[in-house]
C-alpha cells in the first residue's frame, strides 16, 4: 500500500527515496572498496610505483598546463544546447495537452537555436583544426 | 518523536551544503573548490526535491552539476596552475569584505527574526511537478520562454565573438 | 494568448527578427555595408511598426507585458538612439581591422533587452530583459578584445553585473515570498498587508542595489569610468543612453505601480543615492583628463539629477524625467559621436590634448562638441538647461528641498569641468590632425549631417520645448 501510494506516485518528494538509496549504495560501494583495499592489500612503495602512470612511457612534465580556448568555446556552446534540450522535457510530458499551440511555441524556440547553430557552423566555431 | 523525517533530512542537507559552500570559498586549491561546489549543487538539488520542485532538481543536477561544472573546470584549466598565482590581497580589502558580508548577514538575520511566518501559505505544492510546470510554461509564460531563446542566442554570439580566433574568415 | 494581443508587440518582434536576420546575413558572409544597411532598414521598420500600432495602445499582454504610451515613448527614444549609434558604429568599425559584423547582432539584442524592460510589468520579464541587455553588453564591451583594456572592462562589467543580478533575484524572491505575486499590480494589491514587513523592505532594498548598479548611481558606480573608457565608443554611447533608459523606464513603472514614493524610508534611500551621485559624480569629474571618463562621471551626476525628478512621484516628475532623458540622450549621442569621428584606428580620441585647439582645425566638430558640453552643463538656450529646469520645478512641487539644493550647487561645480573642456577646444597649441579616413564618403557625410542635426535639436528643444513636451504629455496620457 505504502509503495503504491507514496513511493510510486511521483508527486511527492518521497518518490525520490529509491534514488537516495541508490546513491547511498553507490557511494557506500566506492567507499567500502577503497577502505578495504587500503587495509587488505600489501603495499610496497618504491619510487617507480609512485610515479604518475603514463602507459609505460616516461613521464614528461605535468598536466597543469593551460589548455587552448577552443575547448572552452566548445564547452560553453554545449552548455547552451544542453539547456535548450532541458526545455523539451516539460514539453514532452505535456505533448498531447498542449496541442498545436505548444508545438508552434517549441518550433519557434528551436528555430532561434537553429539560427544560432547555423551561424556557429558557418563561422567555423566548431572546427577543431585552427 | 521530536523531529519528523523531513526535518532530519532538511537538517542534514543544510549542514552538508553550508560546509561544502564554505569549502568553496576557503579552499586554496581551485580544483577542491569546484569539487565542493559540486557537492553544494547536489545538496541544493536535494532541497528542491524536498520542496517538491522536481523539475528544478533535475535541471539543477543536469545543468549545474553537469554542464556548468565542466565550464568551471575548463576555466581552471585555462589558468596556469604551475605558477604561484595566489594573489597577495591587501588585508584591508579582506576586512572590508568580511565586515560588509557580515553586516549583510546580520541584517538578513534580523529581518528573518522579525518576519512573520504566517504570511507563508503552504498552498500549491504540486506546482513544481514537471507536467504542471510545462503547462504553465507553454501557456501563460510562453512569451518569456521565447525571449529566453533569444537570450541564448546572444550568449552564443557573445561566446563566439570573444572565444573564436580571428582571421579565419575570408 | 491570441494573435490580436501580439499586435502591440510588433515592434519588439521586428527587433528580435532584426538580430536573427543579421545572424543569417553573417552566416552567408555578406559585407559590412549590406549588414549595416539592412540593420538600418530593420530599425526603420521598427519605427514604422511603432507608428502602426499606436492606435491599439494601451494594450496589456498579460501577464508580463503592458504596451502603453509611456512604454512607447521610452521605446521610441531607445530606437532613435540605436539608429544614431548604428550609424556611428559603421565609421568606427570600418576603420578597424576586427570583424565588425557580430557587433550588430549584439547591438540589436541588447536594444531588444532594453525595449523589453520598458514594457515589463512583471519580475520575470524584468529579469529576462535585464539579462538580455547585460549578456549582450558583456560581449559588446569586450568586442575589440585586443586593445583599450577592453577585456578588463568587459570582465569588470561581467562580474559586477552578475553580482547585481544576484541581488535583483534575491530581492524578487523576498518580495514574492511576502506578496505572493511577481506582477507589479499583484504586489500593489498586497501592499497594505506587507508594506511594513522587514523582508519586503529588504527585498526592495536589494532591488534598489541592482537598479543602482545598472544606472551607475553612487555607491554602485565603481564600474562606470573603467567600462566607459574600455569599451568601443559607440558601445559607451549605448551604455550611457539605451541601457540606462531601459532600466530607468522599468524603475519608473515599478515605482508608479506600487507607489514606491509613499514610503519615507524609500524616499530617504533614493534621496541619499541622488545626493551622493550628484556630489561624487561631479567631484570625481573635476580633475579628469580623459574625456570618456569625464563623461562617465558626468553621467553618474546626471542620473543623480534625474532621480530628483523621480523622488516626487508625481506626474510632473514623470514628465520631467522623460524630457530629461530625451535631452540627455541627444546630448550624449552628439558628444560620443564627436569622439567616434575623431578616433583613429589605433587610439580612441579620449585624452584631452587631442582636443586642444580643435576649433581651429575642425570648427564644425568642435562646435558640436561644445554645444553638447553646454547642454550637459545646463547652459540656457540648450536642451540641458530646460531639462534641469523641469526637474527643478517637479521637485519644488513636492518640496524635496535638500536634493534640490544639492542639484543647484553641484550644477555649478559641474560647470567648471565642462567649461574646462570647452576652454581646451579653444586652446592654441594644437597637435597635427593624424586622421586618415578610409570609409566611403557617404557614411562620413551622413555621420556629419547626423551630428549637425543632433546639435540643432539640442538648440531647438532648448528654445522651443513645446512640441517635445506636448508629445511627451500625449504619450503619457495613454495608460
Amino acid at each position: 500500500m505504502f509503495t503504491d501510494t507514496v513511493l510510486l506516485s511521483a508527486t511527492t518528494p518521497f518518490s525520490y527515496f529509491p534514488i537516495v538509496l541508490q546513491l547511498c549504495a553507490a557511494l557506500g560501494f566506492v567507499g567500502l572498496t577503497m577502505f578495504a583495499t587500503h587495509f587488505l592489500g600489501p603495499k610496497r612503495k618504491t619510487s617507480d610505483k609512485l610515479v604518475t602512470f603514463e602507459s609505460g612511457i616516461e613521464q614528461k612534465g605535468n598536466a597543469r598546463q593551460p589548455v587552448a580556448i577552443k575547448y572552452f568555446l566548445t564547452a560553453i556552446l554545449f552548455v547552451l544546447f544542453d539547456v535548450e534540450v532541458i526545455f523539451f522535457y516539460p514539453y514532452a510530458v505535456n505533448f498531447r495537452e498542449l496541442g498545436w499551440d505548444g508545438f508552434l511555441a517549441m518550433l519557434l524556440f528551436v528555430a532561434f537555436f537553429l539560427g544560432g547553430f547555423f551561424y556557429i557552423l558557418k563561422k567555423g566555431a566548431l572546427k577543431w583544426e585552427d | 518523536m521530536g523531529m519528523s523525517l523531513q526535518q532530519i533530512v532538511f537538517g542534514v542537507l543544510s549542514i552538508i551544503s553550508i560546509i561544502s559552500a564554505l569549502g568553496v570559498i576557503l579552499s586554496k586549491n581551485p580544483v577542491t573548490s569546484v569539487l565542493c561546489l559540486i557537492v553544494t549543487f547536489f545538496t541544493i538539488a536535494g532541497h528542491y526535491i524536498m520542496l517538491n520542485a522536481q523539475f528544478l532538481a533535475v535541471v539543477h543536477i543536469i545543468v549545474y552539476a553537469g554542464a556548468i561544472m565542466v565550464l568551471f573546470l575548463f576555466v581552471i584549466m585555462l589558468m596556469n596552475l604551475n605558477a604561484e598565482i595566489e594573489p597577495q590581497k591587501r588585508s584591508w580589502l579582506k576586512y572590508a569584505g568580511a565586515i560588509s558580508g557580515g553586516a549583510l548577514l546580520l541584517v538578513l538575520l534580523a529581518a528573518l527574526r522579525e518576519a512573520s511566518v504566517s504570511s507563508l501559505q503552504p498552498g500549491a505544492v504540486e506546482i513544481g511537478l514537471i507536467s504542471n510546470l510545462g503547462k504553465t510554461l507553454f501557456s501563460t509564460y510562453v512569451l518569456p520562454f521565447e525571449v529566453s531563446s533569444i537570450l541564448f542566442l546572444s550568449a552564443m554570439v557573445g561566446a563566439v565573438v570573444i572565444g573564436k580566433k580571428e582571421g579565419h574568415e575570408s | 494568448m491570441n494573435e490580436l494581443q501580439l499586435i502591440p508587440l510588433l515592434p519588439f518582434i521586428i527587433l528580435a527578427m532584426a538580430s536573427v536576420v543579421t545572424i543569417l546575413l553573417i552566416a552567408f558572409r555578406l559585407s559590412h555595408t549590406v549588414i549595416q544597411v539592412t540593420g538600418f532598414l530593420m530599425m526603420c521598420l521598427v519605427v514604422f511598426a511603432t507608428w502602426y500600432v499606436r492606435d491599439t495602445l494601451p494594450e496589456e499582454v498579460p501577464p508580463l507585458f503592458i504596451v502603453d504610451g509611456q512604454a512607447a515613448l521610452f521605446t521610441g527614444v531607445i530606437i532613435f538612439c540605436v539608429l544614431v549609434i548604428g550609424l556611428f558604429s559603421y565609421i568606427y568599425f570600418e576603420e578597424r581591422e576586427e570583424n565588425p559584423k557580430e557587433y550588430y547582432i549584439l547591438l540589436f539584442l541588447a536594444t531588444l533587452g532594453a525595449a523589453i524592460l520598458t514594457i515589463s510589468q512583471h519580475f520575470i520579464s524584468l529579469f529576462i530583459g535585464l539579462e538580455l541587455l547585460s549578456v549582450s553588453l558583456y560581449a559588446l564591451i569586450a568586442y575589440l578584445r585586443n586593445r583599450n583594456n577592453a577585456v578588463e572592462a568587459g570582465m569588470k562589467y561581467l562580474v559586477l553585473a552578475a553580482l547585481s543580478s544576484a541581488f535583483l533575484l534575491f530581492g524578487m524572491a523576498l518580495i514574492y515570498m511576502e506578496a505572493g505575486s511577481m506582477k507589479f499590480s499583484g504586489i500593489a494589491e498586497k501592499l497594505p498587508q506587507v508594506s511594513s514587513s522587514p523582508l519586503f523592505l529588504m527585498g526592495l532594498g536589494t532591488i534598489v542595489v541592482a537598479i543602482g548598479f545598472k544606472l551607475a548611481l553612487v555607491p554602485f558606480h565603481l564600474w562606470a569610468a573603467d567600462v566607459y573608457q574600455g569599451s568601443p565608443t559607440p558601445v559607451t554611447a549605448f551604455i550611457a543612453t539605451i541601457s540606462k533608459i531601459g532600466t530607468f523606464a522599468v524603475l519608473l513603472r515599478f515605482a508608479q505601480t506600487i507607489h514606491l514614493q509613499q514610503y519615507p524610508l524609500i524616499i530617504a534611500i533614493f534621496s541619499v543615492i541622488a545626493i551622493s551621485s550628484m556630489i561624487v559624480g561631479n567631484i570625481l569629474a573635476l580633475r579628469q583628463q580623459n574625456l570618456k571618463r569625464l563623461l562617465a562621471y558626468s553621467s553618474i551626476a546626471h542620473f543623480g539629477y534625474l532621480l530628483v525628478a523621480f523622488l516626487p512621484g508625481n506626474e510632473a516628475g514623470t514628465e520631467a524625467a522623460a524630457f530629461y532623458l530625451i535631452a540627455y540622450s541627444i546630448t550624449l549621442l552628439s558628444a560620443f559621436g564627436v569622439i567616434t569621428l575623431l578616433s583613429s584606428r589605433e587610439h580612441e580620441a579620449e585624452t584631452l590634448d587631442i582636443y586642444t585647439g580643435l576649433i581651429w582645425r575642425r570648427p564644425v566638430v568642435a562646435t558640436i562638441l561644445a554645444i553638447s558640453l553646454f547642454s550637459l552643463a545646463g547652459i540656457p538656450l540648450t536642451a540641458g538647461f530646460l531639462a534641469k529646469f523641469f526637474v527643478l520645478s517637479a521637485g519644488v512641487q513636492q518640496a524635496v528641498w535638500l536634493p534640490l539644493a544639492v542639484l543647484i550647487l553641484t550644477s555649478v561645480i559641474g560647470l567648471y569641468y565642462y567649461l574646462r573642456v570647452i576652454n581646451t577646444l579653444f586652446g592654441t597649441s594644437g597637435t597635427a590632425d593624424v586622421m586618415q579616413k578610409t570609409v566611403h564618403p557617404f557614411f562620413h557625410v551622413s555621420t556629419y549631417i547626423t551630428l549637425v542635426v543632433l546639435a540643432g535639436m539640442l538648440f531647438w528643444i532648448g528654445v522651443f520645448p513645446g512640441l517635445v513636451l506636448q508629445g511627451i504629455r500625449l504619450f503619457l496620457l495613454l495608460h
